[in-house]
């Protein structure tokens, strides 16, 4: 039995000639079609707006018609629904014709004579493509939504953190990716959480949903988070792993923080993110342990937390990989970077980003009694190895890109003071107190406090240092010129100089004057 | 008379004026220091002491001194006063300004210093 078309399917035709009309018309229907008959361009123009091109499955029309042509009406179709397979009749051998019907879009022509054999056989056809068409416009539209709804669920900040919470979240998918989770317990305690879901597809999009709402039912219902990130973990490598499936696994990387204000104290677990930093209320840097494997890597994990201190603690930063990644492009520090997100250097400055992954970065106010703007934030925070001392000039040109990335011109000619005396600071920590050794570290750490208008550097060495008085110290300086100049330089430069440590840990202050500039 | 060419030190005799004329198109820092003393070095050597009484130091390209920079300003400056010659520093750096008071180089050498915008 041949196949028929469904009834369901409305054909339009135009077609001027009668005897040509009645044959299409007839055709059509015995080939299942319910079928509209029109006589000219205008005509069958009124009749799509009369009944909505959405009505109609498929377009047949004439070349040669009164008024405007076959190919003139088929343009106007397609303009307004380009979904809609469209077809023209042309003469035998008129090329030309042909030609400029395909290239305006029409899905196939059909020679004269017409035979019903076909024309069924290229309307079937041409329905069936307008079906597919449109299923696959209505999928696109879906999943715009779909990607739409998830950007938005996937960074949700309660009302109540409205005022300690800061984030910045620039998607690069729209599926998938990055995503933040808070949970209140109620009871004084809250859980930060930023997720960072391998891949940007439908399935990563899946698994970080189902990740997002396992966390919060598991939570929800007094579970703890070891234990969610346990099932997670189980879940993950069950589920996703066990399929024969050539697939890239999923994995999650995470880093959550939950802290009790009653006990004082703050849990940190990571899976595979950039450690979260701890800055304190007078600018020293903390960064927490660098943690496990992103979760779905291994089975076994250890989901124990690592316990840290609120009392000298003012602020927590979280951030993906995506921010790293592109300081990384733009030879910057992450910190510097992550600054000027926060704070644009003029009032509805919009950086223009182009990262190559998702940036999901939050600063966290420990103690909520502390204005935001009252705190020291990081711009720069790095370990050194001792061997780096050969590189002194390529690091300290990050410094300093990293200093105007973050703060512009605000520090003016005081810049190079800066500068000079961070280099001075850290050949000195790379030199004596990591000895030039692979496997010592120092840690150079700048910090503002925009509300003081101070710029704050810390360098600690792994040195073992030694007893001595600083005011004696620079008294030698200035009668013995060459010995521990560059002691001197950084008391010279700075507003404020300040030795700990048995000398391991310099502490300088630069203050910020806009008569610098 | 042009006396060094691709180094980031450059001198050039001024008999007329009886001066050397040093340009440093550097940093005066520790990574450069071992360049900046061969190449004084060298063209001390070939501008032959009898010609000038001053040298003047343009180091105006400078936007950083760091100590062991200071330590071979200083050692120079030393050096070339035991030959009795004369040495002025021109600086635009704020920052180098402020290394050389510091350091007391100004009691030793000839410091000119105008304040110019950073171009490097």
């Amino acid at each position: 039995m041949a196949q028929l078309g469904k009834k369901k399917d409305v054909v339009l035709v135009v077609e001027d000639d009668p005897h040509g009309r009645i044959f299409l018309e007839s055709s059509l229907d015995l080939s299942g079609f319910r079928v509209i008959v029109t006589q000219s361009a205008e005509e069958a123009q009124k009749t799509c707006e009369d009944i909505g091109l959405d009505s109609l499955s498929a377009v047949i029309s004439d070349y040669r018609l009164p008024g405007e042509n076959g190919i003139e009406f088929l343009k106007w179709i397609r303009e307004r629904d380009p979904e809609i397979s469209t077809l023209i009749i042309t003469g035998q051998g008129e090329k030309s014709i042909v030609e400029a019907s395909l290239s305006a879009g029409a899905y196939e022509y059909i020679e004269k004579p017409v035979t019903h054999q076909k024309l069924r056989r290229i309307l079937l056809q041409a329905v069936q493509k307008t079906s597919t068409q449109r299923k696959y416009r209505d999928d696109q539209k879906g999943l715009q939504a779909l990607e739409h709804l998830d950007q938005r669920l996937n960074v949700v900040i309660p009302e109540s953190l409205q005022n300690r919470l800061k984030v910045f979240y620039k998607p690069l998918h729209e599926i998938g990716g990055d995503f933040l989770v808070t949970h209140d317990f109620k009871d004084g305690r809250w859980v930060i959480l930023v997720g960072d879901i391998s891949g940007h597809d439908i399935r990563s999009g899946f698994v970080s949903t189902y990740f997002q709402g396992m966390f919060q039912g598991c939570v929800d219902r007094g579970g703890s988070i070891d234990n969610a990130i346990e099932l997670f973990n189980r879940s993950i490598r069950q589920q996703m792993l066990s399929k024969e499936s050539l697939d890239e696994p999923v994995s999650l990387s995470l880093s959550a923080i939950q802290f009790d204000s009653e006990r004082q104290h703050l849990r940190h677990w990571n899976f595979g993110l950039t450690p979260a930093l701890l800055v304190s209320g007078n600018g020293w840097h903390k960064q927490c342990s660098f943690g496990r494997f992103p979760l779905g890597w291994v089975e076994e994990i250890d989901s124990s937390p690592e316990l840290l201190s609120l009392k000298e603690n003012a602020a927590v930063y979280i951030f993906t990989d995506g921010l790293s990644d592109f300081a990384n492009n733009l030879e910057i520090n992450p910190f510097c970077l992550l600054y000027r997100i926060l704070h644009p250097l003029n009032e509805g400055e919009d950086l223009i980003l182009e990262p190559s992954d998702d940036i999901l970065a939050l600063r966290f106010l420990l103690k909520p009694e502390t204005p935001l703007q009252q705190t020291f934030e990081p711009i720069l925070s790095e370990h050194y190895a001792g061997t780096e001392v050969d590189h002194i000039d390529n690091l300290q040109s990050n410094w300093r890109r990293s200093v105007n990335f973050a703060l512009g011109d605000r520090l003016g000619d005081r810049l190079y003071d800066l500068l000079i005396c961070v280099r001075e600071g850290m050949l000195n920590a790379l030199v004596h107190g990591c000895e030039r050794s692979p496997e010592k570290f120092a840690h150079l750490q700048i910090s503002i406090n925009d509300s003081k208008d101070l710029l704050r550097v810390y360098i600690d060495d792994p040195g073992k240092g030694h007893q001595f008085d600083l005011e004696e110290r620079l008294n030698e300086i200035r009668r013995e010129t060459g010995k521990h100049l560059g002691l001197g330089i950084i008391h010279h430069l700075s507003d404020e100089f300040a030795i700990e440590n048995k000398g391991t840990s310099l502490i300088f202050d630069f203050a910020i004057n806009p008569d610098d500039v | 008379m042009q006396l060094e060419s691709d180094s980031i030190i450059k001198g050039t005799v001024d008999e007329r004026k009886g001066r050397l004329l040093v340009d440093v198109s550097e940093d005066v820092i520790s990574t450069n220091v071992s360049e900046l003393r061969k190449g004084l070095m060298e063209i001390l050597e070939t501008s032959g002491s009898s010609s000038w009484k001053a040298l003047y130091l343009d180091i105006r390209n400078s936007r950083m001194v760091d100590s062991m920079g200071i330590n071979w300003l200083f050692a120079e400056s030393v050096r070339l006063k035991e030959m009795e010659k004369t040495v002025v520093i021109r600086i635009s750096s704020p920052a180098i300004h402020r290394v050389m008071q510091f350091s007391g180089l100004d009691k030793l050498v000839t410091l000119k210093y105008r304040r110019r915008k950073q171009t490097r």
